[in-house]
């Protein structure tokens, strides 16, 4: 036997040793299936929910409101951030006023989101755009700055304007720390989301959390965690899908036409880049 | 006989650094040299004798405690180039876009522009890798981008900072020697610093021994070169390169 394939039985056994005294412990009283359920109620209770309950609709709902406020916030962050590089005094004197910001638990605003933007779609997003923001403009402006010296020389050493060497260098370098955050960030976009729709909602995963909660449904609450994970899983496979292709993003974004989309292919050494 | 134009002449120029960990090293301490147009000169010195910082102080990247630079505003401004140590290739372009960097920057890049860059690939060896990206090129193939890279952009100067370092001594000659022939043709201004005596000898038409850290320049040749000199192999056997060879040799030791 492999060593992988024992790992992976080691965990398979594992969830199941879990699972079982979940159920075992779950069913010993009422009382406790109360409080704790047990897989096989939420199981059925998962099932239920995608069948007759348009599962899938409340997904897509919680996803596009953390997608959105994702893309909102990261393309908000990451442009205040890359865009410090250019000037060191600026950064120096934003520096206490991004740190006291950046400490604001946007929580603490979520009444505030009601008034500035409804209890609506808007209101979830703002809410998710808010809790990405910082971790975005906080990262591009680390890699920015990291930019490899022997990089802008080079460029310098050409006569490149600043400007130039802002688009040819810094923004491809840092394109590295924009994806990275933005797959940290999918985390904070649908916790945002979701205490958006925890304030007001009249669907999306939160909204369902919320009333099996309030209806004293524990498999129910569990059965749609299992959505939230799903969902999260979703978009950082996303994340990583155009992390793999951040050469390519790069290129499209910062080489001029005639030498990305080249007629005159030839074959790579590895072509799995 | 005209005067000889002085394209880069630097006089007495001092720099100090402060090393980290505070102190400070005295890098530089009265280097004077004139480069004339056309020429190739070489600097050949120890390691860490501030080989690196005198070319950023040519380019204006780093600017001299006491003393004075002078490029040539004119040709200065018709193009300057600059090679480092190890190759500089951005990671997220493929060779062929990382060759063209330099053209994209002067603006107005057009289809002329990639005809030119590709074929100089094809004359550098290296057309059957114009899609591979830096990580999976070798030393060599990096540098040799990069001196396509300098040499793409027309410059009338040209700055090296030992760039065939990292190459293997064979594909070593054989570039040194193409590059010597380039540098002749287009008549590029070319100052070379370079650890290697032998490399200084074959290359340079005036040769500047520089000494250890706080350097100076100990001496100044310009050999007699007859044609055997246009091979980095050939030159090898002569008389001539022996006989400078030990000449700088013994200003090395001291």
């Amino acid at each position: 036997m492999t060593k992988r394939v024992s790992i992976t039985t080691i965990q398979v056994s594992t969830a199941v040793v879990i699972a079982l005294a979940w159920e075992i412990i779950g069913r010993s009283s009422n009382d406790i299936f109360f409080v704790l359920g047990s897989p096989s109620a939420i199981l059925t209770e998962f099932w239920k929910l995608l069948i007759h309950e348009e599962l899938l609709f409340h997904c897509y709902i919680t996803g596009s409101e953390a997608l959105v406020g994702l893309l909102i916030g990261t393309v908000v962050g990451s442009s205040i951030g890359l865009s410090l590089w250019y000037s060191d005094t600026v950064a120096k004197v934003s520096k206490p006023f991004v740190i006291a910001v950046g400490t604001l638990p946007v929580f603490a605003f979520a009444p505030l989101m009601i008034v500035w933007f409804g209890i609506g779609f808007k209101m979830k997003v703002a809410m998710a755009a808010f809790s990405t923001v910082f971790v975005a403009f906080n990262l591009s402006r680390r890699g920015a700055s990291s930019v490899a010296q022997g990089y802008i020389d080079v460029l310098r050493g050409m006569d490149a304007t600043r400007r130039q060497i802002f688009r040819k260098v810094v923004l491809p370098s840092a394109m590295e720390s924009v994806l990275a955050s933005m797959r940290l960030n999918v985390g904070f976009a649908l916790l945002g989301a979701f205490i958006g729709e925890f304030i007001s909602s009249q669907h999306g995963l939160g909204y369902v959390v919320l009333r099996a909660a309030g209806l004293y449904n524990v498999p129910r609450a569990f059965a749609a965690a299992i959505g939230i994970t799903a969902l999260a899983l979703t978009l950082d496979g996303m994340g990583a899908l155009v992390e793999h292709y951040r050469f390519k993003l790069v290129q499209w974004i910062t080489v001029p036409n005639e030498l990305w989309s080249s007629s005159r292919r030839t074959k790579s050494r590895d072509s799995n880049r | 006989m005209t005067k000889p134009e002085v394209t880069i002449s630097l006089r007495d120029v001092h720099k100090t650094f402060e090393k980290r960990g505070g102190g400070l090293s005295h890098t530089l301490s009265g280097v004077s040299f004139d480069v004339l147009r056309g020429d190739l000169f070489c600097i050949v010195g120890p390691s860490g004798c501030g080989k690196s910082s005198l070319l950023r102080l040519i380019l204006g990247i780093l600017n001299p405690d006491q003393g004075e630079i002078y490029v040539d505003p004119k040709r200065r401004a018709d193009g300057i180039a600059y090679v480092q140590q190890e190759a500089q290739l951005l990671p997220w372009r493929t060779l062929l876009q990382n060759a063209s960097l330099g053209a994209e920057t002067r603006g107005d890049f057009d289809d002329d522009d990639v005809f030119r860059i590709r074929s100089s690939i094809e004359e550098y060896g290296l057309g059957k890798l114009e899609s591979e990206y830096p990580r999976t090129l070798s030393g060599g193939e990096k540098q040799r981008v990069e001196i396509i890279r300098a040499l793409d952009s027309n410059p009338c100067i040209l700055l090296c900072d030992e760039p065939f370092s990292a190459i293997d001594f064979v594909s070593r000659l054989r570039i040194s020697t193409l590059f010597k022939k380039m540098c002749k043709i287009r008549k590029i201004t070319t100052l070379f610093v370079t650890h290697n005596i032998e490399e200084a000898i074959f290359l340079g038409d005036q040769i500047a021994v520089m000494s250890k850290k706080p350097s100076k320049i100990l001496s100044t040749l310009r050999p007699e070169k007859d044609s055997s000199f246009d091979d980095a192999v050939k030159c090898r056997g002569t008389r001539e390169f022996q006989s400078l060879f030990e000449r700088i040799w013994e200003d090395l030791k001291e």
